[in-house]
């Protein structure tokens, strides 16, 4: 298995100079606000029963899914049967995708940490620590590249290094370690309170950002 | 913002973070049916994409294992483009499908996915429960006249041409929104062919809900097994919704429905919502 270790930094400082880094590359794949080209309509032909259109899903996005899953789920075994559930559901939701909503990572990722929360949840537990600060595991080289090259990721990197470190914190802790609230209060040391105030500003400051393009909407709420 | 807004948010951000119980879920139902919140998941993408972003700033390194990837493949040539599953008035999801071969969670000891509710209960309690249930083993009426869905024909067909088909009757509902679902399941065993018919079912919007059916087969498995997920339109009338047991139903002794989250879940806290048994 290969791993990397990483320690101290701000991930999103370290996504943003990554985004910037591949600035040509990304600028020649993006197409237009929310689609990279070759990207476009991959949901909509697997709602299809476009057999290719899988193939280049699970190509694109097992990194990311596998990575998700990796930190939510300590038991490899496990991990696996998370990952073969959430594809399950992306086959079967996948005419639900809206490009004007979302951008197709997004909705992946959407799709998966929620099965990941519905398990966490069910079995009562959090995840454990060795998938968390310690160990970095990292998407494939598609997976990563779907990333860069998308809009909505450099909106929510430019969010998110506007935030105060101890906002980020909590928020890469929760959407990305799948972590608790109670979980990141003691790890942090910051009371329940100030955790969930920090988390709920900081996911609407994120909607309103994607919103701005027509990606979430705002509703009564925002 | 409203405090009832503000209760909005607060359950919308606890769903993106770290799940909801099942009574806040319904509280969040309530709540938004009552509201003009335009975009239900628009915290869950919210933070998906957070998550997405420090996805990219860890670098890359582990990719996912061959051979789950080649089964990954392997079920999506199962799984789509099968081009037979109902898309309009009773939108199914491979029912039945995903508890087969390898797909099977290792949770509960590797007998695939359950319902914590009948795990608190025990099969020996959920027994004492079905049995106490009406059952009744007959073939329906003819179904009333005017125009049918594909799923209620073919349904209609499996009764009179199947002598092995069984009819069981939905229950009299105990959780008072379904105090008025009437219809029934109707399964053969032989041909591995059921439809659930539901009437005065409420309606789910699937961005917040979905139905899920479970199957209780001791036979098999003696936890009931996860027969998918579907939904009920807003319109009037009666739905027909195809049941797909893949994995080889053995010996079916009831059907259950619960309401969970978008795509299913796992493991239900339940309730059961509307329960049909065959004795």
């Amino acid at each position: 298995m290969q791993i990397r270790a990483v320690r101290g930094g701000i991930p999103a400082a370290e996504a943003a100079q990554r985004y910037r880094d591949n600035e040509p590359a990304r600028r020649t794949g993006r197409q237009s606000g929310r689609q990279v080209t070759g990207q476009a309509n991959l949901l909509e032909k697997i709602g299809n029963g476009d057999q290719a259109a899988v193939a280049q899903c699970i190509e694109r996005y097992s990194g990311l899914v596998w990575s998700l899953a990796r930190r939510f789920i300590a038991v490899e075994a496990d991990a696996e049967d998370a990952v073969q559930e959430i594809f399950f559901e992306i086959w079967n939701t996948a005419e639900r995708f809206d490009p004007s909503k979302s951008a197709e990572a997004t909705y992946i990722s959407m799709i998966a940490r929620r099965r990941l929360i519905d398990r966490l949840r069910k079995n009562r537990r959090e995840p454990e620590r060795e998938n968390l600060e310690d160990v970095e595991y990292a998407l494939s080289g598609e997976g990563h590249r779907a990333l860069e090259a998308s809009a909505e990721t450099e909106k929510v990197v430019e969010v998110l290094n506007e935030m105060k470190p101890e906002q980020q914190q909590v928020i890469r802790m929760s959407t990305w370690l799948g972590m608790s609230h109670s979980a990141i209060a003691a790890e942090t040391g910051m009371p329940l309170g100030t955790v969930k105030s920090l988390l709920r500003r900081g996911l609407m400051q994120i909607r309103e950002q994607l919103g701005e393009s027509g990606a979430t909407g705002g509703g009564a709420l925002s | 913002m409203s405090a009832r807004n503000e209760q909005m948010l607060d359950l919308l951000v606890a769903k993106a973070t770290e799940g909801l119980a099942p009574e806040e879920q319904r509280e969040l139902e309530r709540l938004l049916a009552a509201s003009e919140e335009a975009e239900p998941e628009g915290i869950e993408l919210a933070a998906a994409a957070a998550a997405n972003a420090f996805a990219l700033g860890s670098g890359y390194g582990e990719e996912m294992p061959a051979g789950l990837k080649e089964r990954l493949l392997a079920d999506a040539r199962e799984d789509v483009g099968r081009g037979d599953a109902p898309r309009a008035s009773a939108s199914v999801t491979d029912i039945g499908s995903r508890a087969r071969g390898g797909k099977e969670p290792r949770e509960n000891g590797g007998n695939g996915p359950a319902s914590s509710t009948f795990n608190r209960l025990g099969w020996a309690a959920a027994a004492m429960l079905l049995v106490a249930l009406l059952v009744v083993n007959r073939p329906l009426p003819e179904e009333p006249g005017g125009a049918l869905d594909e799923p209620a024909e073919a349904r209609a067909e499996l009764i009179r041409q199947e002598p092995g088909t069984l009819v069981m009757p939905w229950s009299p509902p105990d959780v008072p929104e379904y105090a008025g679902v009437t219809g029934d399941v109707v399964w053969n065993n032989e041909k591995q062919e059921g439809y659930l018919r539901l009437a005065g079912m409420p309606a789910n919007d699937p961005n917040l809900s979905q139905y899920q059916l479970w199957i209780v087969d001791p036979e098999r498995d003696e936890q009931p097994v996860d027969g998918g997920v579907f939904d009920i339109p807003a319109v009037p009338g009666e739905v027909v919704v195809p049941i797909r047991a893949k994995l080889g139903i053995v010996d079916p002794q009831a059907f259950a429905i619960t309401r969970e989250q978008p795509g299913g879940v796992v493991v239900s806290d339940g309730p059961l919502l509307v329960v049909a048994s065959a004795g």
